[in-house]
């Protein structure tokens, strides 16, 4: 077995914790850094492995500068590490796609946890949706900037968006929107950061969910997410629970439900890193007939990235009970959901499981 | 042991009841009305079941459950909202009001909550309003009404478009409970408000406009029991200050007065020092300052007043108090909320972990 990784990486320990706890020896691990720096063992041993496993590439500073190097961005070896910053997203994921095709075309015959494919297109949110018409939100027009946005917006009854970065997770790059088509006001909510140095804008992911209600500001983080590439989507209710709203995080292992969480969140915008509250599935009292569609949406889903032995899908469950829930996205690298247990079994076990059968 | 505990707000009506039979909890829970749920627990024994009843009973209380010997009757009540998909499709709530009064239900109804409208951020639900005024005598048995009960999902707070409740007053004599969410464009009353029964009144918002407060207080409402004033900040519509809250503290407006909520406020640490030692303490039971811009520096005249001390419950939850001022706090004798502290994050930012 193999892992692309970075090998410092939680991810990259947990599961080999995982490995030694089934008995199995541990994996071969190759570094992002080696396959970047063109250290040629790695085509050897991708070619040779029975299985791989690609992990995600985060939380390393010399690797995303690697990756934006390769994604066409000249300057990228001088950028200076600077926590949360979000640097170039369009040019990261060009840079990432050529890696990963640099993977696809090397390995020999492997099992594949998540195929470099498959990753390619979750993503790639506005693929994702187009792959699965069915169970997401249709695709919007695209703006590339906001006074084409605003223009847009005076046009629509309804008036709040999300506006998401088209390559991105971690609820990166993702702005609530909203504005009062009579008086021109217009707010944001957003896990964006913007931060001003004499005449530039500097964008940070924020743990800390902020408002932005000034023209300039708007102006400035919105006009930043449509250069990148980004989405708009029509903001739905989400269902409630506990005096909040949530959304479900499932792990999908051979195209089935199997871990499912709730992220619980006082603001509209959901993620376990952003310190929601997890909550049991159990506790949300989800009809039969939820869970049927559900399990509906993610047989189909998973029928469309059939190369990959798992995903972790974002589905949104819209307030009034009739309409089915939504694909929000597909993480390719979304099992990191420690101590959560289905069947005694936590996620990598039961890929692990999956895998072996 | 058995007891029985129910919950009452503006949108909840529900009921909470725990008993003990050897070392098993059964705790029953649910809306007034039904049979609830269920849940049983077989504790390791009889003074485990009993500590941990306890301790629930004590989460419940603090939450504002109260204990009743006998179980209240079922209230019915209606919700009109439209959904977002109902918006989309050209709904509106005038629609749904029209069905509404129109209805056999109309006259059974004691609790009407109006949720979201369509376009709740742009246009103010004034018509279906304005239908519910003109069938009040339809609508005999009404005694609680909320209007707009939308969560940030929905509508954010300082956008709900409100309307003009000058009629509502002499439409519904028989009227208990008002609860108001949203104040832009809102007017409670362009009238002296005089009103026999009303009870509760709650008015939720981003800021309360001081022309809102000035009716509050010239107001006539000798069995109001309840009063809970979401202040909020200037940029939001609180155009007023201290000196426009000081009759609710020194002037014997309301003589049923109970409860008074000045919350969510930017002038908390001001509040509290006004309030500390004011002539209201001595007739409320209860005191809600949560959910503002309170420090130690407001925190410590509270702690410092008898006349605090006299109340039996004090809400201050969401604050900037420091662990110190939160521990003496809980200290004093009486229920005194300091959950929820706000502190300044040291690490907020996070790399894209990229999932």
């Amino acid at each position: 077995m193999l892992i692309i990784g970075n090998p410092e990486n939680r991810r990259v320990t947990q599961f080999q914790q995982a490995l030694h706890d089934c008995n199995q020896a541990p994996a071969q691990v190759v570094s992002y850094q080696d396959i970047l720096d063109g250290k040629l063992a790695w085509q050897d041993a991708l070619h040779t492995a029975n299985s791989i496993r690609i992990e995600s590439p985060g939380e390393n500073f010399q690797v995303e500068k690697k990756i934006l190097e390769l994604g066409g961005l000249e300057s990228a070896m001088d950028l200076k590490e600077d926590k949360g910053r979000i640097y170039y997203p369009s040019f990261w994921y060009k840079g990432f796609m050529r890696l990963l095709n640099a993977i696809a075309s090397v390995a020999g015959n492997a099992l594949w946890f998540n195929h470099p494919d498959d990753i390619a297109a979750m993503f790639d949110k506005p693929l994702t949706k187009k792959i699965n018409p069915k169970h997401c939100l249709p695709l919007c027009p695209t703006f590339n900037n906001y006074d084409e946005f605003l223009t847009y917006c005076q046009t629509q009854s309804y008036t709040r968006f999300f506006i998401k970065l088209n390559y991105s997770s971690s609820a990166s790059g993702v702005l609530a929107f909203e504005y009062q088509r009579a008086t021109g006001k217009a707010q944001a909510q957003t896990t964006i950061e913007l931060v001003r140095n004499r005449s530039e804008c500097y964008f940070y992911n924020s743990l800390k969910l902020k408002k932005y209600t000034r023209t300039e500001d708007l102006t400035d983080i919105i006009n930043f997410l449509f250069k990148e590439g980004a989405y708009i989507e029509p903001w739905i209710p989400k269902a409630q629970h506990d005096n909040g709203v949530f959304d479900l995080r499932v792990l999908a292992v051979k195209g089935q439900r199997q871990h499912c969480i709730a992220r619980v969140s006082q603001t509209p915008i959901t993620n376990l890193h952003l310190g929601n509250q997890r909550c049991a599935v159990d506790d949300l009292n989800l009809s039969a007939q939820q869970w049927q569609q559900i399990d509906q949406l993610v047989g189909d889903v998973m029928r469309n990235f059939s190369k990959s032995l798992y995903a972790g899908l974002d589905i949104l469950l819209p307030r009034s009970q009739d309409n089915a829930p939504i694909l929000l996205e597909a993480n390719a690298f979304g099992d990191l959901l420690p101590g959560l247990l289905h069947n005694g079994q936590s996620t990598y076990q039961a890929e692990l499981t999956a895998l072996f059968q | 042991m058995k007891r029985y505990f129910e919950f009452q707000d503006s949108k909840s009506y529900k009921f909470w009841q725990v008993e003990i039979a050897g070392n098993q909890l059964t705790v029953t829970y649910g809306k007034i009305g039904t049979t609830g749920q269920v849940k049983v627990t077989e504790c390791v024994s009889a003074e485990v079941a009993e500590k941990e009843a306890n301790k629930l009973v004590a989460e419940k209380t603090k939450k504002g459950y109260i204990e009743k010997m006998e179980a209240s009757s079922k209230k019915i009540s209606k919700r009109l909202s439209l959904t977002y998909d109902e918006a989309e499709a050209g709904k509106t709530l005038l629609e749904k009001m029209e069905a509404f009064v129109n209805s056999a239900q109309a006259a059974e109804t004691e609790a009407l909550v109006i949720g979201s409208w369509e376009e709740a951020y742009e246009l103010s639900p004034t018509e279906a309003f304005d239908l519910l005024i003109n069938f009040a005598s339809k609508l005999s048995n009404l005694r609680e009404l909320f209007v707009g009960d939308m969560d940030s999902e929905d509508c954010e707070i300082s956008w709900i478009q409100q309307v003009n409740y000058t009629q509502l007053f002499s439409a519904f004599p028989q009227l208990e409970r008002l609860h108001i969410k949203g104040s832009t464009g809102l007017i409670l009353s362009d009238a002296p408000i005089s009103h026999a029964n009303l009870k509760w009144l709650t008015i939720e918002c981003g800021g309360l406009p001081k022309a809102v407060i000035q009716q509050i207080a010239s107001a006539n409402l000798p069995n109001l029991e309840y009063l809970q004033l979401y202040l909020g900040v200037e940029d939001y519509g609180f155009d007023a200050s201290l000196a426009d809250l000081l009759p609710f503290m020194t002037q014997p407006l309301f003589p049923k007065l109970k409860h008074l909520g000045l919350l969510d406020s930017e002038i908390a640490d001001e509040i509290a020092q006004a309030i500390a030692n004011a002539p209201v303490l001595k007739q409320l039971e209860s005191l809600d300052m949560s959910q503002g811009t309170l420090t130690d520096e407001g925190a410590q005249h509270l702690l410092d007043s008898d006349a605090i001390k006299q109340l039996k419950k004090l809400d201050l939850h969401y604050h900037y108090l420091s662990s110190d001022m939160m521990k003496k706090l809980k200290a004093l004798p009486l229920t005194v909320d300091v959950s929820d502290q706000q502190e300044p994050e040291e690490d907020w930012r996070y790399p894209a972990v990229t999932e």
